[in-house]
């Protein structure tokens, strides 16, 4: 059996989208803006018909940019959990793993795929 | 035809399944799921399970027939392809199975379905654990 080292995530931005959780790792964030027309609601993940709310923040990595509820950042080191086979393609493959944070469960995405939408990565 | 290995018999809803018994590895009580973006609707969430993240597939979604019912227990499955939790309503126990072992039909979740099979609680549809998840893993 082949020893697999757990990676280590250190520097999360955890977001809440509506009554659902995303995180993203701080270094794919260059900065925290005003959400502007045309950028993606990170709600729309879980539900189509997700709006964001009035006072929502943008992530924002060069031209790439995901409106989320609100963000906290944490900075201590957690276990990345793997992907289980059957979410491997969920929402374009956008899915990194999960982390356990504050004694809840964490979805890690690619801030990048999870923008581009739901479309399959082949 | 008989049943050679035993399986583990579990109801959902008014339906019941089973599944090889050599493949579920525990009956865990099921606390309050993550859901995950871009999952597809019988995927209810997932939950951490001794370091390990569980998806949670509810099949009464899947085979069409979803209920309102809130599971708070789940028989874990686990092959070599993956491992899923499946909510139940009832575990009934290991039971040797007699009857059909063909599979129930041709498309979607039915291709991983056999049965008639027949347990002492009644009609079982035996789920074929191995492609199941590959199904799942491919299933949007």
């Amino acid at each position: 059996m082949t020893d697999v080292q757990a990676e280590v995530i250190e520097g999360l931005v955890l977001c809440r989208v509506g009554e659902d959780r995303l995180a993203v790792r701080a270094r794919e964030i260059s900065s925290f803006d005003v959400p502007h027309a045309g950028a993606r609601y990170a709600g729309e993940g879980f539900s189509p018909q997700a709006r964001a709310p009035a006072e929502a923040r943008l992530l924002r990595h060069h031209d790439t940019a995901l409106v989320v509820d609100t963000v906290e950042v944490h900075s201590e080191r957690l276990t990345l959990l793997s992907v289980p086979a059957v979410l491997v393609r969920a929402w374009g493959g956008a899915l990194c793993g999960f982390v356990e944070a504050g004694g809840l469960l964490w979805p890690v995405i690619s801030l990048e795929r999870f923008a581009q939408g739901p479309e399959v990565v082949s | 035809m008989a049943d050679v290995h035993g399986h583990l018999v579990f109801a959902c809803g008014s339906s019941l399944y089973a599944v090889p018994a050599d493949t579920a590895s525990e009956v865990v009580n099921l606390p309050s799921l993550t859901r995950v973006p871009g999952a597809p609707g019988h995927l209810l969430g997932v939950f951490a399970h001794r370091g390990e993240v569980l998806p949670v597939v509810d099949l009464t979604r899947l085979t069409g027939h979803p209920l309102d019912e809130v599971f708070k227990r789940a028989v874990v499955v686990r092959t070599p392809r993956g491992a899923v939790a499946l909510p139940a309503s009832r575990v009934l126990g290991v039971a040797t199975l007699e009857g059909s072992f063909e599979r129930l039909g041709d498309t979607g979740v039915h291709q991983h379905l056999r049965g008639p099979a027949r347990a002492a609680a009644g009609e079982v549809a035996i789920i074929d654990t191995q492609t199941f998840i590959e199904f799942l893993s491919t299933a949007g």
